[in-house]
């Protein structure tokens, strides 16, 4: 390669597109780091916010299922709950279930109702 | 051009890019070696703390039962340099003041500090309360996050629970005992922050992360602890009552399933709450134990074969001198067996049954119930009890407390006791923690059912049973305590309470019930202990209602099967 007479010495062409290549790519590894750096940041404040956010909504799920709660939101809607009496109770023992057998079990009990097959849905 | 000139200029431009070359070499070295030099001042050093919460503490059925937790709240700060060179103190003391509800002076002090960078101003102030305060335009405030320890049921399972203090550390209930699981180890990161605080992520020089505590799982249930701080409460209004407690345990294993005591305190205000309220009586009162204390001589007899349940005894007619004192039953009987002697509650009978076995052989039986010792519970603060050693008795002594007077117990002792009964005789160490495991669920630690002795042979303990079963039947003491369905064996105990200055006092007596079922293979065992009632005294009268109430409702909740089933009529 000449310029005005002058030959371009092919190493030290090589030599600075190296130097110039490196430089390039410390520039992108710098340009990298910074943008990792910022999204890292960027996900530990939110991390920090989502755990805080985690902790208060532990706490609300906390308070609103607690016994005292429900107490209280069934009293609120008029809804008074009683334990069975015993005598309301069926039980069935070991013995009955292999007497009857589960087609038997199935065949004599009711269909379910329509609302306990949407309550189960909801 | 000349080629010399030419020459020169690619010489000079490689010279250029040779120290471009050593400066980037250099930057590359400094950031690989960390010889960072660079001291702008608009950088500031800092160490910021990555908060770690203590861990969870969660009844038996897990993690959707939070019973103590972790809530970032905010703490409002200030600068109070900055807010002095604003001539804005009088201003934001009074505006705040109306928001913070705190007074207006106190405020004022607080800010006009003109040599101090930072102040509270309030701690522990929920986010949405505290973050329209910076919206007054007020220079120099800012919020900080905090974490603080919550309990979502306020007074529910309080004593149990027990509270943190200032530090963060747990000053009593599992967060004592548990402190060292439960505590979390705090993170920090090292830099530098902005002039505005914010951090140089770049700068970063270590990034520690917090080491949240692990969870804590407990044997308690809340809803039968919540059964069984429904009845106490009841107990407390109907009877005007100082104080009433109650233990729920599982009989083959010592878990608590619910320990409730009365006055309850709220942890998350425990600093305005009376020391009365914070005592655990359940482990840490000590009472006579009257009649329900029976049992232990009466056991101790059957197993050494020195009565059976029907040998008879004389009652005379309900008082008896001995050792120059009257004993008095409550009502005049005359001949009872054994059996009646527990049925009927004679004190006489009991005493007689006592010094059959003997001063030495009964002190032992004592002992090896456990008497004078702490049962083991994973609580701070539980009691011995009072048992004298036998060389110490007076001549009187042996009758005396086989009738549950001169001993003192907790209801945890007369909880173990009688779970022994249920249990073929076998003593177990009751417990309340069922495992402690890490967030990843690495478990650190996982209770085991714990025999700590056997005082009485299987054959005894099912006759005790038997025994105690007839104590709510028809004629008993505890018929109060029957349940729909289930054969109950228990014992009520009604006890004068000692004055300081010793004697009895005539109107203050400790009403208690502990009873087992269903009484043929029991599953759970029930104390109810009822301090100074006012409307009424015995325990078959104020205790056992309130035993027939818990386990009515726990034995169904817990799935126990009935001993009798009524048949429905069609």
């Amino acid at each position: 390669m000449t310029m005005d007479g002058f030959i371009f010495p092919v190493p030290f062409a090589g030599l600075l597109a190296v130097i110039a290549a490196m430089a390039l790519w410390y520039l992108w590894l710098g340009c990298r780091c910074e943008a990792l750096g910022k999204e890292l940041k960027r996900l530990e404040d939110e991390k920090a916010e989502l755990t805080k956010r985690c902790l208060n909504e532990e706490y609300k799920w906390a308070r609103m299922k607690s016994p005292e709660s429900i107490d209280r939101a069934l009293a609120r809607h008029g809804i008074v709950m009683i334990w069975p009496r015993s005598e309301q109770i069926v039980r069935l023992t070991k013995a009955d279930l292999e007497f009857w057998g589960p087609e038997g079990i199935a065949k004599h009990s009711r269909a379910p109702r329509r609302s306990a097959e949407l309550a189960m849905h909801d | 051009m000349t080629e010399r000139s030419i020459r020169r200029r690619i010489l000079i431009g490689g010279v250029i890019l040779i120290l471009i070359l050593i400066r980037v070499g250099l930057r590359l070295a400094t950031l690989h070696l960390g010889r960072e030099t660079d001291t702008s001042p608009a950088k500031y050093d800092s160490r910021a703390i990555l908060l770690a919460g203590r861990g969870t503490i969660l009844d038996c059925r897990g993690t959707d039962n939070a019973l103590a937790l972790n809530l970032v709240v905010k703490d409002i700060c200030a600068d109070p340099r900055k807010i002095v060179n604003s001539n804005l103190v009088a201003h934001a003391a009074a505006v705040l003041s109306e928001y913070l509800n705190v007074p207006a002076d106190e405020l004022a002090d607080r800010i006009n500090r003109p040599e101090r960078r930072f102040a509270y101003l309030k701690r522990y102030v929920p986010e949405e309360e505290a973050v329209p305060v910076l919206k007054f335009g007020i220079p120099g405030l800012f919020l900080n996050d905090t974490i603080v320890r919550h309990y979502p049921h306020r007074a529910f399972m309080c004593h149990v629970l027990g509270f943190v203090n200032y530090e963060g550390a747990g000053s009593s209930g599992v967060e004592q005992t548990m402190d060292v699981y439960l505590r979390g180890s705090p993170g920090y990161i090292e830099g530098c922050v902005n002039a505005r605080r914010e951090e140089l992520y770049w700068r970063r020089n270590r990034r520690i992360p917090a080491l949240a505590g692990a969870n804590v799982t407990l044997t308690l249930d809340q809803n039968v602890q919540y059964m069984a701080e429904k009845a106490l409460d009841e107990v407390m209004a109907a009877q005007q009552c100082a104080g009433a407690w109650c233990i729920v345990e599982r009989v083959k294993t010592g878990e608590i399933l619910a320990l409730a005591c009365r006055p309850a305190f709220n942890p998350n205000e425990f600093r305005t709450s009376e020391e009365n309220s914070r005592l655990n009586r359940a482990i840490g009162f000590t009472y006579e134990p009257g009649s329900t204390f029976k049992v232990v001589a009466i056991a101790a007899a059957l197993n050494e074969g020195a009565v059976r349940p029907d040998t008879e005894f004389d009652c005379e007619n309900g008082a008896w001198k001995y050792a120059g004192k009257i004993l008095h039953d409550v009502r005049e009987y005359g001949i009872l067996s054994v059996a009646d002697i527990v049925k009927k509650s004679s004190n006489i009978g009991a005493a007689k049954v006592a010094l059959i076995l003997g001063e030495k052989r009964y002190y032992d039986y004592l002992k090896r119930f456990g008497l004078g010792a702490r049962a083991g519970i994973d609580l701070p603060g539980e009691e011995t009890g009072i048992l004298n050693p036998v060389e110490k008795w007076a001549r009187i002594d042996i009758t005396r407390i086989a009738m549950g007077q001169s001993v003192a117990v907790t209801a945890l002792q007369m909880v173990t006791i009688f779970a022994a009964f249920g249990n073929e005789g076998f003593l177990m160490r009751p417990y309340l923690v069922k495992s402690v495991n890490r967030v990843t669920g690495e478990t650190l630690y996982q209770a085991q059912p714990e025999v700590i002795g056997r005082p009485i042979a299987q054959r005894t303990a099912r006759a005790m049973r038997e025994l105690l079963r007839r104590v709510t039947e028809e004629g008993g003491t505890g018929t109060k305590a029957c349940v729909e369905g289930y054969d109950v064996a228990g014992k009520t105990g009604t006890a004068q309470k000692a004055l300081p200055g010793g004697g009895f006092s005539a109107t203050d007596v400790v009403s208690s019930f502990v009873g087992l079922l269903p009484a043929d293979d029991p599953e759970i065992v029930i104390a109810v202990v009822v301090d100074s009632p006012r409307k009424a005294h015995y325990g078959g009268i104020v205790a056992a209602p309130v035993f027939g109430s818990i386990a009515a409702q726990a034995v169904r909740y817990l799935e126990i099967p009935p001993t009798r089933i009524e048949m429905a009529s069609r």
